[in-house]
């Protein structure tokens, strides 16, 4: 109840807020462009968005971002159905199915479906987040800094295993990125290190430069190699075709409450994303249908589940964040970005001391998820005639925006010649099958989990037996044990079965 | 350039970079009495990043996994203007003012980024008057609305 009326508040709040309304909007509406574009993926918005936002007063900036956030995970499908070419990654599954309803002249009742699957997905996930938000963040307080300790190792472990297949190149990537967060001083003892004999890098690397240089820049340079399409054959639909079809929703109903549950725990599982979600939604709804051998052919179920699970798996991604103060994929990782600095610090705390601030901005959640269903509909047109947007001034004019609100900032130009060099390196890093996720992870949990180690340490005397005296992190320990240990079991039980299968 | 030359050269830089880390934490302290020194930590990155990439390397050439394909020279000539024009926008700000320089870089930047065959007819002129409104939006979001101080030149923008 008391959860119920602490939303309800928020809501109001939200809704009341011409300010915050105009966040919503603005957020969703570049949200719903970068995951209709080719290329850039919501991580590329929120990163681009982040230096615009953070100007504005918290709630208006997180509800921004956030905005660019799930507004991709509508806009993605839109290409993907008209045109077969998916905007973002997440939206790769809905080509499948999404692109032959379309060429069988369906395209209208394939983008009605799933605009309404966005919304039911991502409805499921945000009661979701509410409820976990609230129990995690009760029960997290209660975690001291061994629980706490325990919880970064756990997180960055997952995010390094789950991310990629290649796992030397993804501990490779975390190590750098833990080396990157220990520039500047020592935060116990207060000397510097690794900083060059640089006044400006005592404090070390801002860590939103590098989100803005790796995501906005990186998969902007990523994108040279992808040609504009020059002419498509587009579905045509009608606006009329788009409208609710309760028949369609009845029909896959099973679909899209089983792929935003299983949005929803992938999202909240550190490392998974919303990609491997989709395809598992997909996977299931396959297997669970009547008629699996209509999947590819066009069947409604296979555009219902996975637009249920990517935009359910975005607000899964956020429990962490907010209850725990752990980014769980890229995306969360440059929202942490803004919530720093806006000067709030995610964890369980933020919920004790910045309740108004948390409960507003879960409402403005609610609200443009609603206010999506609309804009998605009325803006496809545009939405599907985004792709064909000249790459030369696409670029300019994000680059030209990321030049300011890099410089707004810290008014400082040299933070320019940071987000270039690692604008090349999330470049470097992408072309050469580096995931970017456990170097940013690195980066943002390094620094603390450094602090919460040699502070336990400093406080036992040196005494490791305090990370395992405490049954918590004990058992969080022996599941990080497991989850680095489990891919090299596996692939040596693949080995060792073949030859004697063979 | 091939994607698997650039790979090589990666992992010889972040092996050299870990080799560095772990000499230089070294020299941090590892530890101070019995507790972890400024060096702990960083030493585990840069064991890591050594033992990783050492471990990345030999897998490369000894051949058991390399990277197919190639790093288009378009692709980096338009990498390396983008990286120029930013750079350039940095260091030319102070002098002509925020505003043009700002222009100055958009236009150099659409130009590099824009594939060759549509650099044709209207393109540029399209590409200057969407870079002095793109200038001007910003102008009025960051100097007006976010208030942020501009940096500006001999002719007052």
């Amino acid at each position: 109840m008391e959860t119920l009326s602490l939303l309800g508040n928020g809501i109001a709040t939200a809704a009341m807020d011409p300010g915050m309304l105009f966040a919503i909007f603005v957020g969703a509406l570049v949200g719903l462009l970068i995951g209709a574009l080719p290329g850039l993926g919501p991580t590329a918005g929120v990163a681009i968005m982040l230096p615009v936002a953070v100007g504005f007063e918290p709630t208006v900036a997180l509800a921004m971002l956030a905005g660019v956030y799930y507004g991709a995970m509508f806009g993605g499908a839109v290409t993907s159905i008209l045109l077969g070419i998916p905007g973002d990654a997440p939206s790769v599954m809905t080509v499948m199915d999404g692109y032959p309803l379309a060429k069988k002249g369906q395209a209208g009742r394939a983008l009605g479906l799933a605009t309404y699957a966005s919304f039911i997905g991502g409805l499921i996930g945000l009661v979701g987040l509410t409820l976990m938000a609230n129990i995690v963040s009760r029960y997290a307080l209660m975690f001291g800094p061994v629980e706490m300790t325990a919880l970064m190792v756990l997180s960055l472990s997952l995010v390094t295993v789950l991310g990629t297949d290649d796992h030397l190149k993804s501990f490779l990537a975390l190590g750098f990125g833990l080396w990157l967060g220990m520039i500047g001083l020592d935060q116990i003892m207060g000397g510097p290190r690794f900083t060059f004999g640089s006044m400006d890098l005592l404090e070390g690397i801002d860590f939103s430069l590098i989100a803005v240089g790796m995501f906005g820049l990186g998969q902007m340079f990523l994108a040279l190699e992808e040609q504009t399409p020059d002419r498509v054959d587009a579905a045509t639909y009608s606006y009329r075709s788009m409208l609710p079809q309760i028949g369609d929703l009845i029909a896959t109903k099973t679909s899209l409450i089983v792929g935003s549950l299983i949005g929803f725990v992938i999202g909240v599982l550190p490392g998974a994303g919303a990609t491997a979600s989709t395809m598992m939604a997909y996977g299931v709804a396959k297997k669970m249908s009547k008629e699996p051998e209509t999947f590819g052919h066009g069947a409604l179920d296979g555009v219902a589940a996975p637009e249920a699970a990517n935009n359910s798996a975005s607000y899964g991604a956020m429990v962490t964040l907010f209850t725990l103060g752990i980014p769980g994929s890229a995306t969360t990782a440059v929202l942490l970005a803004g919530l720093l600095m806006v000067g709030l610090q995610p964890g369980p705390r933020l919920f004790q001391e910045q309740s108004e601030f948390v409960w507003t901005l879960f409402g403005t959640f609610y609200i443009g998820n609603l206010a999506l269903v609309f804009i998605t509909i009325l803006l496809t047109p545009i939405l599907a005639a985004a792709i064909f947007i000249s790459r030369g001034l696409l670029f300019a004019t994000v680059i030209g925006i990321v030049l300011y609100g890099i410089y707004s900032i810290d008014l400082s130009m040299p933070a320019l010649l940071i987000v270039a060099v690692f604008g090349v390196l999330g470049y470097v890093m992408a072309k050469l099958k580096y995931p970017a996720v456990p170097l940013i992870m690195g980066v943002v949990l390094g620094p603390m989990l450094e602090l919460g180690v040699r502070r336990t340490l400093i406080a036992s005397r040196g005494d490791l037996s305090v990370f395992y005296s405490h049954p918590i992190s004990l058992a969080i320990f022996i599941a990080t044990v497991i989850i680095l240990v489990l891919p090299w079991i596996s692939r040596l039980y693949h080995r060792t079965m073949k030859p004697s299968r063979a | 350039m091939k994607t698997a030359h650039l790979d090589r050269l990666f992992t010889i830089l972040m092996l050299v970079l870990g080799l560095y880390v772990t000499v230089t934490a070294y020299n941090y302290g590892l530890y101070r009495e019995t507790v972890p020194g400024p060096g702990f930590f960083p030493a585990i990155a840069g064991v890591l990043m050594t033992v990783l990439s050492a471990a990345i390397l030999f897998r490369d050439l000894s051949g058991r996994m390399r990277l197919s394909g190639e790093v288009a020279l378009p692709v980096i000539g338009g990498v390396a203007g983008v990286t120029v024009a930013v750079v350039a926008f940095v260091y030319i700000t102070p002098l002509i003012g925020m505003a043009t320089a700002a222009a100055l870089a958009m236009i150099a930047i659409g130009y590099l980024t824009e594939e060759p065959d549509r650099k044709k007819g209207l393109f540029l002129p399209k590409l200057a008057a969407l870079s002095i409104a793109a200038v001007a939006f910003c102008h009025v979001l960051f100097g007006m609305i976010i208030r942020v101080p501009m940096i500006t030149g001999p002719f007052g923008f």
